[in-house]
């Protein structure tokens, strides 16, 4: 938007196009730039990313668009077009009463979650005293500007920061290196923008190092991505809330996009059930195997990648052994974008049928398999590590000819559809059994529940 | 950011009103919490209405940006196709840059076309 408003604003009329997922973002972007009444048309997403891969599959969109886009540039302004007022936000405080402390807390809560100024955690009250305290962390102003933070250019000061911080509950002694982590965001020469507009959910990677980090405690040691640390999760916090509420950033809300029927109901459930299912999964970002806006993708292309990802385990083959630490072959979780599982449905894939092809592909000919590999099998069918079901496959594969599965189950990839238009195909994944008990996963029923018509 | 002042204020109870005769039910006590405003003040940028739109494009020049997010290109060079068609009269030009494309390809473009499309692959 921000080339589009410059051209308007030398002169020439124009007409700005994006598909309909992002034409909320792209009129508040008009109105960061001045032009709030920017003509725009939106394209329909759900169309325009999986068929922008050729001219003849993206006609019929540009045909439906062609006619719109001239009217754009005749139809004259109307008078609500062609005046332009600025609405003056006014940053006041925010009193809440309530008949006891803990519900004026709730009240405040609910109140700053309901205006997007939190993260959907809840927060600390910041209290003049509480920030003051906070404010006792840095010798700084709190007055000093930092910066802006984009889309919408809210400047952030150290007085900001540390009511940010306080909500965040993190300590006083972490608001310098809150700060520090500020100042690098709200650098000119940082692409701030990218990260915190992107739908592809972007996030920051913040470092401590030097001698603050272990005054302050911060956790560079075992556990640092897997669990709550106060410092770790504390400075994370409040750098996030401070992009927020100067950012003014907050995703869209996303239908239920998915051709399938919901996960719990292929793990057995009711459709009418609510479940909930736990997974073990490694902390490291995971795999990604396609999607996203910046490249065309074809669902060929994607199962292509899943299928490679899931022979990457192959390498752990010789060590599978139940209770050891390389316990046996792993399952996966893969997140399928909705675009992905609608065009997978229309080519009349369904979720068991996708997870018995990837299970198929996912195989090691047999003429391919070294002789340690091909004795590391009948140890773990003898054992009963292999499912008995899936015995006779196993057996079957080592024959000249076959093809043995790195899985041991098409049942060990779990296929979830979720995310917005565009969105992307990514995966996670461990172990399918424990190292301490049989499983890595488990769903739920939820009951009991008395405030929502679903779970009793 | 605004600075505030803040308080968090208990508010005394009153049980009854002195020199009164009549039993009034007591209120219940009250508890006043202020908090700062989280949020970043916003300097309000100036502001402009579109250019005014030409009722005749024939004869004009039509500007085509596009961001190179990939496959937009497929939908522009069919709309190319298309303007064609429907205005015949009008010369097309296209372009193509970065995300931003800058204040000095927007003035180029400008000065080139008398009306424009701009397209972000998004």
């Amino acid at each position: 938007m921000s080339g589009y408003t410059r051209i308007e604003k030398l002169g020439k009329p124009g007409v700005f196009a994006c598909t309909d997922n992002f034409a909320h973002d792209a009129r508040s972007a008009a109105e960061d730039f001045g032009m709030p009444k920017a003509r725009m048309l939106a394209l329909p997403a759900a169309d325009y990313y999986r068929l922008r891969r050729s001219e003849v599959a993206i006609r019929p969109v540009a045909a439906a668009a062609a006619d719109k886009l001239i009217d754009g540039l005749r139809r004259p302004l109307s008078a609500e077009e062609a005046s332009v007022t600025v609405k003056k936000e006014a940053l006041e405080p925010v009193t809440v009463t309530a008949d006891s402390y803990a519900h004026a807390a709730q009240k405040f809560n609910e109140a700053f979650l309901a205006n997007h100024w939190g993260d959907g955690l809840p927060l600390v009250p910041p209290t003049r005293e509480a920030v003051r305290e906070m404010l006792g962390g840095t010798s700084r102003s709190p007055g000093e500007v930092i910066g802006t933070v984009a889309p919408k250019n809210g400047t952030v000061t150290v007085e900001m920061a540390a009511v940010n911080a306080v909500m965040a509950g993190a300590r006083p002694e972490y608001l310098p290196v809150i700060i520090a982590a500020i100042e690098g965001i709200t650098d000119p020469a940082y692409d701030d923008l990218h990260i915190l507009t992107s739908s592809g959910s972007f996030n920051l990677a913040i470092m401590v190092s030097g001698p603050i980090a272990k005054e302050i405690d911060v956790n560079s040691g075992i556990g640092m991505l897997g669990y709550g640390w106060r410092a770790n999760s504390t400075i994370g916090r409040a750098v996030r809330l401070i992009t927020i509420n100067a950012g003014r950033v907050w995703p869209a809300e996303t239908d239920d996009l998915s051709p399938w029927e919901p996960f719990h109901v292929s793990q057995g459930f009711k459709p009418e059930d609510s479940c909930v299912t736990i997974s073990s999964v490694m902390s490291s970002p995971g795999n990604y195997f396609g999607g996203g806006a910046v490249e065309p993708w074809t669902p060929q292309q994607i199962l292509d990648n899943i299928t490679r990802s899931l022979l990457g385990s192959r390498a752990g083959m010789l060590g599978w052994k139940r209770g050891g630490p390389n316990p046996g072959p792993m399952k996966h979780i893969l997140i399928f974008q909705p675009e992905l599982a609608n065009e997978l449905d229309r080519l009349g894939y369904a979720r068991q049928s996708l997870q018995k092809l990837l299970y198929e592909r996912a195989t090691v000919p047999y003429e391919q398999l070294t002789p340690a590999e091909i004795a590391s099998i009948q140890p773990r069918i003898d054992s009963g590590e292999i499912p008995p079901d899936r015995v006779p496959v196993f057996k079957e594969a080592l024959k000249p000819g076959g093809k043995l599965p790195i899985l041991d189950r098409p049942e060990d990839i779990r296929i979830v559809v979720a995310g917005g238009i565009p969105g992307y195909t990514f995966g996670m994944m461990y172990y399918r059994e424990g190292l301490y008990a049989p499983t890595s996963d488990q769903t739920r029923k939820i009951r009991g529940a008395t405030l929502t018509k679903a779970g009793r | 950011m605004k600075m505030i002042a803040w308080t968090a204020t208990i508010m005394a109870a009153v049980f009854g009103t002195i020199g009164s005769s009549a039993a009034v039910a007591p209120a219940a006590p009250q508890v006043s919490l202020t908090v700062m405003n989280p949020r970043g003040e916003i300097a309000p940028p100036p502001l402009f209405a579109p250019q005014a739109r030409i009722a005749d494009l024939s004869g004009k020049r039509l500007g085509i940006y596009w961001n190179g997010k990939a496959g937009g290109n497929h939908f522009w060079n069919v709309i190319e196709q298309l303007l064609k068609e429907r205005l015949p009269k009008t010369a097309i030009r296209r372009y193509d840059g970065p995300y931003d494309l800058g204040d000095a390809l927007a003035a180029k473009i400008a000065g080139e076309v008398d009306a424009f499309f701009y397209g972000v692959g998004d």
